[in-house]
Parts: structure tokens; C-alpha cells; sequence
């Protein structure tokens, strides 16, 4: 606690000796493309030939450099774009809006002054362009963000397919997926094979896997801020795309122009429609060979998602955004069967799906303190529901049974957060957050009608009511020339149950630049996380639970540390990290412990869930993970190589043993690679290699303990039983996999047409997605590996309208 | 629902998963020697020895039986166990309560194993105490079965010193006739474990149900009633066949049994039975089985027990 102190105090020094500098004026304003309006986030803005006058735009693209009373040039860059000059002599504050028009990105060009990997105080950060994105092959091609970020070092994809993905050893729970900065909880539609986020309505993607700001907090592995489009200020523009799976459209521009814009997306797939002819032929042949019956049926799967945003400029002082997403996933059968006076029929359908919706205020209190005010609302709901029906036509009878099951999450949240610029050597960012959270961990619903008689009952674990706070500090410092340091403070604290807990987070960042190219890192960083996801499969269901912290089970915690170093060359970025992370209050289904309830219990006791879990897991992660990036010009993409070893341990999980943790992977390897041939051809492609993950299977099979300790001849077979040597004891093979890309693109009339073919998996590797005993030919017993995904070739149509 | 959700990921899977045999091999010495061994008190010490193997060997499991298996007390060597055939091994002394016992086992190139076990005092049943919910007559031609959903109030005192497993058992006693006569005559009796329903907290949470020594019960701990005096309430079906003229009842029992079980056979029960259940769901991660057995599988280890019997009169109040 000494050095929280320390850190408290240190900090209010420096904010109070800032605010005693004099003769300086600030300058302050956006960084916005020229082309459509959108802000710019991470765009830098500097005096030149004095590289370490600077700063970058913040989240809303908004800018605030306090400099001594200099004639100067102030350059606005970003990558993509041509940078911009403002020629000034600072005599008081000014306000300058840059508008950065696109780079002609044929032309390989470094762009000087854009803050290189070196340069940044950050540790663990990583920005992915969604060009790049867009541009990556994708399976089915249906571009996804979760995939894309799946293929950087530090980041490992769970089942093949899936969009889950697993940050420096830890579990899909621990990460942060914000939209708009509302957090998502379940980002998978149809059981993780696609993410929930259509990359049409995306401006920016980064995530953060270590040398968390304070600003951050809530999950201990990663945060992924995924940041919306605003909508084109100057003109509108569209885009409408045919895939194998799914359709989908955009249309964005002003309401107001250079004032008021709009976005909307939206997709769908169309995989069940398109399968209704062929379930009706089957059902029409069924009926034609027995005439006495009339069977109807329709069953199918589909997902949908829109994306809205609506924002809205009152002055260069404030700008309001309303931004909404929602999607849904539904798996559905209905059911009749007629024969003479009796009727039967089956509904049944699987449905989950989230709601996110955010209103920020920007304001600008003075030159150089900026505050963003949010209020956000967030839900996720997975419910399933059965109905089967007989009726009878001559007594009016009706029998029914009906079951419905619901779980989810629902979130209200509000947070102001400042950006502070007293002097350039200081960026102080302070903010307080607040959320309230409805858990609902599973409630199902029976109800029978047998002629006039009805039965109703309802079991399941009562809703859970919690508050969760958060207040932070942080200040990116210049210390001494070339040595920064962001340091800060985070502290959370979160009631439920009439029990709080809270939580004292230190976060430290350090950067030492050798050379303007060249740097040092180090970090440190304490995080807690209130919330647990309660799942026992390996793949990423609407059925897992989110769940608080009660008065039994603690917050998860981890400490992390972090060392690092950055090279920029060329327009090459190099980094190099190494981590070692531990974590604590980890949460795990027992042993043999069953997903849906005992319906008995579960009437008596409304938190039966907690006696399902085991609470007391500790988990460990190291690993060196190297990365190669190239961000402009003809080719782009990069290279990353992750070694690393992650294990957990549970008191009694596998006799308190040590076991690796099923996503331990030793190698990780993910490259990316772009080419724009022209304005006409590029092409994209990627290589993902991995080692096997880790799962328990039975090596050896021995005799059991029966009723009778002497066995005879008679009993020599029975009772023979596999032995486990441990937990995740045995390694699948590894996957690696080649997806190729190419688009085809043509300027048109009324915009630009692009065919993009791609195929996954080039060269048809047979994936392990599980192992399984079984039977050969012979009729002796034999592992099976089965596997998803084949090459699965794709086309894809889009029109981009101008 | 289980079924919606598994038949879900089962039809995606259909429609798209191809698949391949693996071949797997078991490293070269890690075949393990196999012991399962439940000793209790005043009998002979009897384990059966085995050799673990391969998980794709379809062959029998191999009884070990030229095993060089040496008993101690404590350090003491006692004697070398006697083969029986079918990996089965005796002593020839009886095993005392509170006598520490260990075994090594060696066999061919298979790594020895040691495993050690001691019997304790096994906790008495204070009472009993019996009511009768039902009573189903079916009657037959000169023949009864009767069936009576009898509640047990079986009261222990548990010891507050020791970290105590149990295993409660219940069993009749049925008479068998010889139907070459005529009118049938009694001959003898014989007896079958019968189970038992209960909401007692103190077998909570877990799947425990067992056979030991062809008794099968369920095994609970002293977790929630350590060093207590404590009423455990059960319900059982019991079903008694009697040939309804001139036979003497009196023969017919109620048998409560408590044994005083190892922590081994009871983290052994509790691994088990979970590492049945999972086998067979897809989606749950495969249970270890727990042993004693140091570098090797099974178990070595034992329990006392007390038995009270109760007459069929008690049916009759």
C-alpha cells in the first residue's frame, strides 16, 4: 500500500507542477479524413524538427499539445494518409482541425513523424488496420475481426473456426470485448464459428494484451476496442455484398453535412431459406408414401446483426454520438403431424443474442482537458424454449408440455473520463465508471396441461443484483529525454450480496528509446476481474454463463509482468516481449459437474450453481512472442512467433495436480500478408501454425476394483477401467493451415464492384478438432481424429457506392 | 435441452467433420503393475495383482501371478503373499485394527510398487430407529412378497479427533426353498443389498454409491457433522419372498451396515464413479481415477465395519 501512496502522491505532484508552468499556449483540436470526416484515432501531431513536441489524437480523434510561444510547424500524420502542415506562431491557444486526405497507397512511402512501435510507451498494444482486415482471406469469406486478431503473436485461436481466442494464457473470459466502449458478452454467432462484429460498420481495431493503462480494467488477459464508424460527414456512400452464407449492406452520410452523420449496417445469413425447398421436397415424397398422413416441418439456422450510429456536431466544443448494436442467432424446428382426428406438434428453438447501445458526449472544458461522458446499456440473453402439443378434433382435447430456459446479462453503466494536457511532457487521463449488473444464471420453466388440468413450475437460480465502480489516474510522462513512463492507478471496487469487494491496481509502462528507432520496455501491471464465464465444453456456446463474484467465490486476479523491445526500420516494425503472468480465484465446472441443473436442487437452493464450481484455480503464463509488422506500401501484414506455456491448478481437479491448460501451445505462428498489385488486383494471404492443444485421453486401460477383491475366470473381463495419468495429458497433432485470397476490383458507374475468391485451407490439412476411440474395419479398438474444415473454397460480390 | 445443444453441434458436425485414424503408442515403460486390494479387519490380507496396457490393446488384462509380493508391518517384513491363480494373493495371518500394513510388489521388468494402508476403529451405531411408510401385500398361491418403504433413523457419534469416511449399507435376508418338496421347505437364507433414497445432507453433492465386499452402499464423510452425534435419515424398499404357512420367520433380517472407510476408498469411490459418468458425454473432461499405489494403479486399503440387524419384527409394530 506504501507505494500506492507513493504512486497517489507522485502524481497529484506532477499534475500541480504542471499547472505552475507559464508563457506556454495550447494547441488543440481533431484529426479527421478529409475524405469522409471520420476522426482519427492514434494520428500524431507534433512540431517539427522537435519530434518530442507531441502528442496523438485520442479515442475521438481529439488532439491537445501544450508548447512554450513558438514560430513552429505542427504536422498532423497518420498512416494511410498524407500528413498535414500548419504553419504558427503561438501567441495564445488555437484551436486546428487537420483533415488528412488519403495517401496514395501504390507508392511505398515512409511516413515521417508517425509514431513508430519504438516510439510508443505502450507495451503489448497492437493496432490492426481494417483494411488489412478486410483484406485477409476469410472461411466462407466472411470477413471477421475475431479471426484476424487471432493470427498476433500473444493470441491464440481456441477450436478450429471458432472466433474464441486466448490472450498470453488466459481464459475467453478475461477478455475485454468492447464496441463503441460497451462491453459484448458473447461475441460468437453460430457457436463461435463467426463474430458478431460486420466489419463494414468498423473504423478501428486494437487490443491490448499486456501494460494495461489504468484506464482499463475489469478482465485480467486483454482488451479488444473496437470502435465503430461515425458515418461520412461529406457525402453518401454504400455498400451491399452477396457471400456463400450471408448478405449484408451499408449506408452512411450526413444528415446534416459536416454536422450530423449516420451509419447503419446490417447482415444476414440465408442458409435456411434457401434449405426450405429442399425440406419441403423430402417432406412432400414422406406424405406421398403414406397418404394418411399430413406431416409438415421447417427447420433451419440463422443469424442476424445491425450496426447504427448517429452523431451529431453542435461546435468544436461538443459532439454527441448515439451508437446501437444488436444481433440475434436462432436455431429453430416446428413440427405437425395430422392423421385422422388427432394433431401432434414440436416447436423447439435456440436463441441468444446481445444488445449494445451507447450515448457519448464529448466536451471540451478547456483547450487541454477533454471529457467524454458515456452512458451505455448492454445485454446479452440465451434462451431456449419447447412446446410439443396433441390435440384431438372430435373431443377437443389438448395435452401440452412446455419448457422454456433462460440465462443472461444485463448491464447499465454511465463514466466520464478526462483527457489533461498541462505540458507536453504530461498526458494525464483520469475518469470514474459506473455499472449495474442483472445476472441471470438460468431459470427454466415447465409447464403441462393435460385436458383442464395445468401444472406450472418454475426452478433455476434467482437473478443476482451487483455494483461495480471504478475510478483511475494515469500520466504518460516524459521523465527525462528519451525515457517515458505511464504510470497509474486503477482502483475497482464491486458489491454484491452484501459483501464488496475491492481492488487496488498499480500500472506501471516504462520506454527507454536507444536510438529515435530503437527502445526498451518494461511494465507492470495488476488487474481483477469481478465477473466469471462458468462454461464446461471447449468451444464457445450461447449456454455459457456469466457470473459475478459472490460472498464464496472471489474475484479473479493476476499480476503480470512484461519486458520488451522495439525496432522500427523502414517501415518495418520489430517488437520482441516477454511476459510471465499469474493468476488467481480462477473458477472451473467440477469434475463431472453437469451444465444444466438438477431441477430438484435447484427448487431448493437458487445458487446452485455455486455448488457446481470449483474456485480456488491458480493459473501461470509465460511465453517471448515476436512480432514483424509492416504497415505501408504494396505489401503489408506480419509475422508473429509466440513460444509460451501456460498451466492451471485446482484443489481438486486431477488431485490438486499442476496440469497444462488445454490452450497451452508452445508454438504459435501466424502470418499475414497483403498485395496491392494495382487499383484493380490485390491479394492476401495467411499461414497459421500451432502446436497441438491439450486434452485428457486414456493411454492405458487396467482392471477396477470390483464388489469381490478375488477375481476367477469367469470374472476376468469385467470391470476394466482407462487410466488418466492427468488432466490434459495429451497433445493433438498441430494445426497449421494456408488460407489465399484475391479481389478483384473495378471502378463502375455509380462505385466500385469487388469479386474476392478465396479458399481456406489451401492445401485440405485434416485439422484435429477432437479424438475419440473407436472401432476399425477389425473390429479393435482405434483413435479417430475428426476434423471441421476441408478446403472450403468462397466468392464473394460487393458494390461500393460512391 | 442437453439434447438440443449436443444434437446442434452433432448436426454441424456430421455435415462438415471428415475423419482419420491416429496411431498412438504407449511409451515403452509405461505399463504400470496393477493392485486392488480392500482389506478389513480379522480376515486374510487379499489383493489381486494385474499389468495395466496399451488403451488399443484388445486383449484380456493380464493377471500378474509370479509377483513377488512382500508384506510388512510397518518396516517389518511379515511374509511373502501366496498366489492364488487369477492374480489373486493371500497371507497367511489376519489383519489387526490399528496395525500399519504395507506392501512391494515386483514384477518382471515392471516398475516395484509399494502401497501402504492401516485399519481404524470403526464407529459404532448408536440406534436405530425404523417406521414404516407402506406396506404392499401381493399374495400368491401359498406364497407372500411383501414390500414395505421402511424410514431408518440410523444415529452414529461421529469422532470429533479423526477425519472420518463411511459407508452405509442395507441388506435383507431372504429365505430360499427347496421346491422339490411339497410343500416347499425352507433350506436357508440368503442376502441382497438393497437401496436406499435420502435428502440427508450429509450425502450431499456426490455420486458415492459403491460395492465393497458385496456390500453395496453409499459412502459420505463427517464434513458437516464432525465429532457430532448425528441421526441419518434413509428410506428403503425392502422386499421380502416367504412361503406364507408354517414358516418361521425369524431367520429374516434387516441388516445396517456402517463401515469406516478409508479416505482412499472414498476419494477412490468418488473418481470412479465420476470417471464412469464422463466417459460416455462428449462434452465432459475425463475424470482421474484415484490410487494409492506409489508408481503404480489401484488401490491398497481397507475399512472395519459394524452391522446391526434387525429382526423382522420390527415390520410387525
Amino acid at each position: 500500500m506504501n507505494i500506492l501512496k507513493y504512486l497517489f502522491v507522485g502524481i497529484s505532484v506532477l499534475i500541480l507542477h504542471s499547472l505552475s508552468f507559464s508563457q506556454k499556449h495550447t494547441i488543440s483540436g481533431y484529426v479527421e479524413s478529409a475524405e469522409s470526416g471520420e476522426k482519427l484515432v492514434g494520428a500524431a501531431v507534433y512540431i517539427k524538427n522537435a519530434p518530442t513536441l507531441g502528442t496523438m489524437t485520442n479515442t475521438y480523434g481529439y488532439f491537445s499539445l501544450t508548447i512554450p510561444n513558438i514560430k513552429a510547424k505542427v504536422i498532423a500524420s497518420y498512416i494511410g494518409y498524407a500528413s498535414q502542415v500548419y504553419e504558427i506562431n503561438l501567441t495564445d491557444d488555437k484551436i486546428i482541425n487537420f483533415a488528412l486526405n488519403p495517401a496514395n497507397e501504390i507508392e511505398e512511402v515512409e511516413i515521417h513523424g508517425t509514431k513508430t512501435e519504438a516510439q510508443k510507451t505502450e507495451m503489448g498494444k497492437i493496432d490492426v488496420s481494417i483494411k488489412t482486415i478486410q483484406t485477409i482471406p476469410a472461411l466462407l469469406g466472411e470477413v471477421d475481426v475475431l479471426k484476424a486478431i487471432q493470427l498476433l503473436p500473444g493470441i491464440q485461436s481456441g477450436t478450429e473456426g471458432t472466433s474464441g481466442f486466448y490472450v498470453r494464457g488466459g481464459g475467453p473470459d478475461q477478455n475485454l470485448i468492447l464496441i463503441d466502449g460497451v462491453p459484448v458478452y458473447n461475441a460468437s454467432h453460430l457457436f463461435g464459428f463467426f463474430s458478431v462484429f460486420n466489419s463494414d460498420a468498423i473504423s478501428d481495431v486494437s487490443i491490448i494484451k499486456g501494460g494495461f493503462p489504468a484506464r482499463y480494467g475489469g478482465r485480467l488477459s486483454s482488451v479488444l476496442d473496437i470502435r465503430m464508424k461515425e458515418g461520412n460527414m461529406k457525402k453518401f456512400k454504400g455498400s451491399a455484398s452477396i457471400g456463400l452464407i450471408s448478405s449484408k449492406f451499408m449506408f452512411e452520410g450526413p444528415i446534416i453535412k459536416d454536422k450530423t452523420s449516420f451509419i447503419i449496417s446490417a447482415r444476414r445469413t440465408y442458409v435456411d431459406v434457401l434449405s426450405w425447398p429442399i425440406q419441403q421436397w423430402a417432406i412432400n415424397r414422406a406424405n406421398k408414401d403414406n397418404p394418411n398422413n399430413n406431416f409438415t416441418s421447417k427447420s433451419g439456422y440463422y443469424f442476424w446483426d445491425i450496426n447504427a450510429k448517429v452523431n451529431h456536431k453542435f461546435s468544436d466544443k461538443d459532439r454527441i454520438y448515439l451508437s446501437v448494436y444488436t444481433g440475434k442467432d436462432k436455431a429453430y424446428s416446428y413440427n405437425t403431424d395430422k392423421w385422422e382426428e388427432y394433431k401432434d406438434e414440436f416447436d423447439s428453438d435456440l436463441h441468444w443474442g446481445n444488445i449494445t447501445s451507447s450515448f457519448r458526449w464529448n466536451h471540451l472544458l478547456a483547450k487541454n482537458l477533454f471529457a467524454n461522458t458515456t452512458v451505455t446499456y448492454s445485454k446479452y440473453k440465451f434462451g431456449i424454449d419447447l412446446i410439443e402439443k396433441s390435440s384431438n378434433t372430435n373431443n377437443n382435447s389438448i395435452d401440452e408440455f412446455s419448457f422454456g430456459y433462460n440465462s443472461g446479462i444485463e448491464d447499465w453503466a454511465a463514466k466520464i473520463d478526462f483527457d489533461y494536457s498541462p505540458i507536453p511532457s504530461h498526458n494525464i487521463k483520469f475518469g470514474a465508471n459506473y455499472t449495474y449488473h442483472t445476472f441471470s444464471p438460468g431459470v427454466q420453466a415447465i409447464k403441462i396441461t393435460v385436458d383442464t388440468s395445468k401444472i406450472e413450475e418454475n426452478y433455476g437460480n434467482a437473478n443476482i443484483y451487483a455494483s461495480e465502480y471504478l475510478a483511475y489516474v494515469e500520466d504518460e510522462m516524459s521523465v527525462f529525454k528519451n525515457f517515458k513512463a505511464n504510470i497509474g492507478f486503477h482502483y475497482s471496487g464491486f458489491y454484491v450480496s452484501d459483501t464488496l469487494y475491492q481492488s487496488y491496481q498499480p500500472r506501471i509502462s516504462l520506454r527507454y528509446l536507444i536510438t529515435p528507432k530503437w527502445s526498451v520496455k518494461a511494465a507492470y501491471t495488476q488487474m481483477a476481474q469481478y465477473l466469471h464465464l462458468l462454461t464446461n465444453t471447449t468451444i464457445g456456446m450461447p449456454t455459457d454463463l456469466w457470473l459475478p463474484v459472490t460472498n464464496n467465490i472471489k474475484p479473479q486476479e493476476s499480476t503480470q509482468y512484461a519486458f520488451g523491445s522495439a525496432y522500427s526500420y523502414k517501415g518495418f516494425d520489430f517488437s520482441i516481449e516477454a511476459y510471465y503472468k499469474t493468476m488467481d480465484n480462477m473458477i472451473e465446472y467440477k469434475e463431472g459437474a453437469s451444465f444444466f441443473g438438477n431441477i430438484e436442487e435447484e427448487a431448493t437452493n437458487k445458487r446452485a450453481w455455486e455448488n457446481k464450481i470449483e474456485t480456488d484455480g491458480k493459473g501461470t503464463s509465460y511465453g517471448i512472442e515476436l512480432l514483424i509488422k509492416k504497415n505501408i506500401g504494396k505489401t503489408t501484414g506480419w509475422i508473429g512467433y509466440t513460444w509460451s506455456k501456460t498451466d492451471r491448478q485446482f484443489s481438486n481437479v486431477s488431485f490438486g495436480e499442476t496440469f497444462p491448460y488445454t490452450y497451452d501451445r508452445r508454438h504459435d505462428i501466424g502470418i499475414v500478408i497483403t498485395h496491392k498489385f494495382n487499383d484493380k488486383i490485390d491479394i492476401g494471404a495467411t499461414w497459421v501454425y500451432g502446436t497441438g492443444n491439450a486434452i485428457t485421453l486414456s493411454l492405458e486401460r487396467y482392471r477396477g476394483l470390483s464388489e469381490s477383491v478375488y477375481i476367477n475366470q469367469y470374472q476376468n473381463y469385467e470391470n476394466t477401467v482407462n487410466h488418466i495419468e492427468k488432466r490434459n495429458n495429451f497433445r493433438m497433432p498441430a494445426y497449421h493451415r494456408l488460407d489465399l485470397g484475391i479481389n478483384f476490383r473495378k471502378q463502375k458507374k455509380y462505385g466500385k464492384r469487388t469479386w474476392s475468391v478465396g479458399a481456406y485451407n489451401v492445401y485440405n490439412r485434416k485439422n484435429p478438432f477432437y479424438l475419440r476411440f473407436g472401432r476399425d474395419e477389425q473390429g479393435d479398438r482405434a483413435l479417430y481424429q475428426y476434423s471441421l474444415f476441408p478446403i472450403i473454397p468462397s466468392i464473394n460480390y460487393k458494390y461500393d457506392f460512391n | 435441452m442437453k439434447n438440443i445443444i449436443i444434437a446442434s453441434i452433432a448436426f454441424i458436425l456430421i455435415l462438415s467433420s471428415c475423419r482419420k485414424k491416429l496411431d498412438i503408442t504407449i511409451p515403452k515403460g509405461k505399463e504400470h503393475i496393477v493392485v486392488n486390494g480392500i482389506i478389513t479387519n480379522d480376515s486374510l490380507i487379499k489383493i489381486n495383482i494385474s499389468k495395466s496396457q496399451d488403451i488399443l490393446n484388445n486383449d484380456t488384462i493380464t493377471s500378474l501371478n509370479n509377483a513377488n509380493v512382500k508384506l510388512y508391518n510397518g518396516e517389518t517384513f511379515i511374509e511373502n503373499l501366496t498366489n492364488y491363480g487369477y492374480g489373486n494373493y493371500a497371507s497367511t495371518i489376519s489383519s489387526e485394527i490399528g496395525k500399519q500394513y504395507n506392501i512391494s510388489v515386483s514384477s518382471g521388468e515392471l516398475k516395484p510398487i509399494k502401497a501402504k494402508m492401516q485399519l481404524i476403529t470403526p464407529v459404532q451405531i448408536v440406534s436405530i430407529d425404523t417406521t414404516i411408510d407402506i406396506e404392499n401385500n401381493i399374495l400368491g398361491e401359498g406364497f407372500a412378497s411383501k414390500q414395505y418403504k421402511v424410514h431408518f433413523k440410523i444415529k452414529i457419534n461421529d469422532d470429533a479427533n479423526t477425519k472420518n469416511y463411511y459407508l452405509l449399507s442395507i441388506s435383507s435376508t431372504n429365505p430360499i426353498y427347496d421346491y422339490e418338496q411339497d410343500p416347499p421347505v425352507l433350506i436357508g437364507y440368503y442376502e441382497t443389498n438393497q437401496g436406499f433414497d435420502t435428502n440427508d445432507i450429509i450425502f450431499n453433492g456426490a455420486d458415492a454409491w459403491f460395492g465393497i465386499d458385496d456390500m453395496y452402499g453409499q459412502a459420505f464423510t463427517d464434513e458437516l457433522i464432525n465429532g457430532k452425534q448425528y441421526t441419518i435419515n434413509v428410506n428403503s424398499s425392502l422386499y421380502f419372498n416367504y412361503y406364507d404357512e408354517g414358516v418361521d420367520t425369524e431367520g429374516l433380517q434387516v441388516k445396517v451396515k456402517l463401515l469406516s472407510i478409508s479416505e482412499d476408498i472414498y476419494k477412490y469411490i468418488i473418481s470412479y464413479n465420476l470417471n464412469q459418468e464422463s466417459e460416455y458425454d462428449p462434452f465432459a473432461q475425463p475424470v482421474q481415477i484415484f490410487t494409492n499405489i506409489e508408481d503404480g494403479l489401484g488401490l491398497f486399503s481397507g475399512y472395519t465395519m459394524v452391522i446391526d440387524s434387525l429382526g423382522l419384527d420390527f415390520l410387525n409394530k
